[in-house]
């Protein structure tokens, strides 16, 4: 996989996201979820690097801000990844 | 002119609101609807500006930090959430139509009202363990009088509503930015207060800090979760239908920014000393009964007095005259009147901000003798 979208209900839980991982010095971009990805429609994500994948999601459960789910991403497109 | 009416709304703010109130009406799209670079600016803005209110008002959360349109709109969703129809729900004897007016128009409800003497906090606490004991089912307090700047034991309240699990709403329109607010702590339902206080944002901004969970007032887009006809559960989204005031929002954020930068202890020992000031000017002019605190133990920078003999809106009128704004009659809150036995003449209202000087207080006590002085020649 290229990057990850972790993904959040709504922005304020995105943005959430992404200020803990900021915090455990992680770069983190919030970024609406592409529409085919969210059954409810209009949803947000929080897009890492591979490298920093699984210490990402370690950070935001710590955190208590989610995510809801994750998807890897690469020239395939996306694929829903359980951790 | 020499604006002592801050109660109300603060006239004087920080340079930095109206700057970046500008910039948002040219470069900020709204949260959550897009994602171009003018949504972003948006989406960052209020996320700041939620983040540095929850650290100013002790919530851990900045989602539960909510944006309405005034103190009102919180109190509203906030009663909304909490009293259904036929409950029995204790409030102050201070308090607020913005807080009297929502209860009454929900069918039923009985007002327990805590009608202790200004001034006399241990008094309001021991009325609200009575009112406990005969089962209110929820309180809604101000944490100061908009009219006597009384500040009533919020803490102590707090702690008694917590033991007893009834739910605890607060009004903090005239402790915003000059009293101690710890939402988390207390473990209040909801705090609201407008930003255009001592928060010095802009009129049309206020702030709901939400500890239960809330009905919303409102219904429609949120730019979430948008094939479900409900409203999401999450906040803030649930309770922010349609799209933000975001000109208001840059504004408070920089409000708030002031505030932090100069601290709310600060800024209410300026205030504290200027209502001292004022209190003993008042003192030496015949005939004009204060509402103070001796100690000023339990006191904002908020002063009402009564010129003896005199009509309080035409003693306004004729110091707006002379180029001083101060408020007279009810100030919106016919119960705190009732309470202090003020209800048939209303008070004149003097209230201060950050940006208020001594020499602004000298020009009112001056104004004012001349005005009381040129009614008694005539």
């Amino acid at each position: 996989m290229d990057d990850y979208l972790l993904t959040a209900r709504a922005i304020t839980q995105a943005q959430r996201m992404a200020q803990a991982l900021e915090r455990a010095g992680i770069r983190a971009a919030v970024q609406r979820l592409p529409t085919g990805l969210s059954a409810q429609g209009c949803a947000y994500a929080v897009r890492v690097g591979a490298k920093d994948f699984p210490e990402a999601v370690y950070a935001a459960r710590r955190a208590g801000v989610g995510p809801l789910k994750i998807y890897g991403h690469d020239s395939r497109g996306y694929r829903e990844v359980t951790v | 002119m020499i604006y002592l009416d801050s109660a109300a709304t603060t006239l004087e703010k920080p340079e930095a609101v109206a700057r970046a109130m500008g910039r948002a009406v040219s470069t900020m799209a709204s949260p959550g609807r897009g994602g171009s670079e003018a949504t972003r600016r948006a989406e960052e803005t209020a996320f700041a500006c939620r983040s540095e209110a929850a650290e100013l008002l002790g919530v851990g959360d900045p989602a539960r930090v909510v944006f309405t349109m005034n103190a009102t709109h919180g109190l509203n969703i906030a009663i909304r959430s909490v009293v259904q129809p036929g409950m029995t729900v204790a409030v102050t004897g201070y308090e607020h139509n913005a807080v009297t007016r929502p209860l009454h128009a929900i069918p039923g409800v009985k007002l327990a009202v805590l009608d202790a003497p200004l001034y006399r906090p241990e008094a309001m606490t021991e009325e609200l363990d009575e009112a406990l004991a005969s089962g209110v089912d929820a309180v809604v307090m101000t944490q100061a009088s908009n009219v006597f700047g009384y500040v009533t034991p919020v803490e102590e309240m707090a702690a008694r509503c917590r033991k007893k699990g009834v739910p605890f709403i607060v009004d903090a329109s005239q402790g915003a930015g000059v009293l101690p607010i710890r939402a988390d702590e207390w473990g209040a339902a909801f705090v609201a207060m407008p930003g255009h206080k001592g928060l010095y944002g802009p009129q049309g901004t206020g702030l709901l800090l939400c500890g239960a969970k809330a009905q919303p007032l409102l219904y429609g887009g949120t730019g979430s979760q948008s094939r479900d006809q409900r409203m999401p559960e999450e906040l803030p989204d649930r309770l922010e239908a349609g799209t933000h005031n975001m000109p208001g929002i840059a504004g408070l954020l920089e409000g708030i920014r002031f505030v932090r930068r100069t601290g709310t202890d600060k800024i209410a020992t300026h205030e504290k000393r200027l209502a001292r000031q004022m209190t003993e000017a008042l003192g030496q002019i015949d005939g004009v009964r204060v509402f103070r605190r001796d100690d000023f133990s339990c006191q904002t920078g908020v002063v009402s007095f009564i010129p003896e003999g005199y009509d309080c809106q035409e003693v306004a009128d004729a110091l707006g005259r002379r180029g001083i704004a101060v408020r007279a009659g009810l100030h919106c809150a016919p119960l705190a009147h009732r309470t202090a036995g003020t209800l048939d003449t209303g008070t004149v209202r003097v209230s201060v901000s950050a940006f208020t000087r001594p020499e602004h207080i000298v020009r009112f006590a001056d104004a004012l003798q001349g005005v009381l002085c040129e009614k008694v020649t005539n």
